[in-house]
């Protein structure tokens, strides 16, 4: 029997802060498709089948999330995140505030980059 | 070594606005700033710098952004500024103007940070700047462009503009110049954006963003050191090494 090995793919995970409006909510739902948009429009379907995208946390209260990605693809998710400019016509900023290859390195982080 | 923004435009009569920007810039973790007061042409006075330092912790830096399409009124303009320790940089739309500034030794920056003015820049500034050791500043302002059409020709400008300067071994620095505090961006977002979206090396991005900022904000401070003689030459007194 042949055994195929494969070789996972490193991934890095993007801790951002997200600033918006007074009074303006959004889901996860809208935030993910304003993201693709975003990936589909600047960078077209060759770079978007290759991001791995994967939202790990969107924390409104707190205003922070976590994305994972593809390492190859980190610079074009943080473009893509400075990118968008407005989240059902009101203006959003998320902004890339530090990035890790653990997710439990990058959550020992949050309490220095987000609440301190 | 930090990234900067290179250009914060504010109005020095309101300093409601610029606590305003101030803040702003803190959230987005933007801890190194040169600001530019919006048609103003002579020496930004000690106690305003104070009163603008205490309104935030970030670094702050200034500069002068000489607007002129004429040749005297450049010269007249650049005598009030010319003994400063900011930054002085010449905006303009003149050809001529643009040579005369790149062999000028008080100007330290040739400032292209729109389309319009891009269309501007010649292989003639370029080598003259690189003779002169100037840099040249672009800008990025196009990112928050809403028009697609309109957005991917600036872009287009500005990768032929940024690719003429590399190849003529110009120094550049890139600035957001953001006039909306909703399109700000940290400067290491900008870097991403520049380095995937107009396709220019990582290193020379980030060069754009941190050491030739330190370097352009090192010589406006050594014009007004008496130490200094010419470009590479210092007085040293006795013991100092």
């Amino acid at each position: 029997m042949v055994r195929l090995k494969i070789r996972y793919e490193r991934q890095r995970y993007i801790l951002f802060k997200i600033i918006i409006e007074p009074s303006h909510v959004f889901n996860k739902n809208e935030f993910l498709n304003k993201l693709w948009s975003i990936i589909w429009d600047y960078y077209g379907m060759n770079t978007a089948n290759k991001v791995g995208l994967w939202i790990h946390k969107l924390d409104l209260e707190h205003k922070y999330g976590i994305i994972q990605c593809s390492h190859k693809t980190k610079e074009i998710i943080i473009s893509a995140l400075s990118l968008i400019k407005r989240i059902k016509d009101k203006r959003v900023i998320f902004s890339p505030v530090i990035t890790s290859g653990t997710i439990k390195k990058l959550k020992e982080k949050i309490p220095i980059y987000i609440n301190g | 070594m930090p990234y900067f923004e290179a250009k914060l435009r504010v109005n020095l009569n309101d300093f409601a606005e610029i606590r305003e920007k101030l803040d702003f810039c803190e959230k987005l973790s933007i801890n190194y700033i040169i600001i530019e007061p919006i048609d103003y042409f002579k020496e930004i006075s000690k106690d305003v710098k104070e009163k603008i330092e205490k309104l935030s912790n970030s670094n702050i830096y200034y500069r002068i952004n000489l607007k002129t399409q004429n040749i005297k009124d450049f010269r007249k303009k650049i005598k009030k500024v010319s003994h400063v320790s900011d930054i002085i940089s010449l905006e303009t739309f003149n050809p001529n103007l643009q040579l005369i500034a790149a062999r000028d030794s008080r100007v330290d920056l040739l400032s292209y940070t729109n389309f319009k003015l891009l269309n501007t820049l010649s292989e003639g500034v370029l080598s003259l700047a690189n003779q002169n050791g100037k840099y040249i500043e672009f800008g990025i302002k196009s990112i928050m462009n809403e028009s697609k059409q309109s957005q991917s020709k600036e872009f287009r400008i500005l990768f032929k503009s940024i690719q003429m300067a590399m190849s003529r071994k110009v120094k550049f620095i890139i600035s957001g110049n953001f006039k909306n505090k909703y399109d700000f961006r940290n400067p290491r977002a900008l870097i991403s954006i520049v380095n995937t979206l107009i396709d220019i090396p990582m290193p020379e991005v980030k060069r754009a963003f941190n050491r030739n900022v330190v370097s352009l904000i090192e010589r406006s401070k050594n014009r007004t050191n008496p130490d200094i003689i010419e470009k590479g030459v210092k007085l040293i007194s006795d013991g100092e090494t």
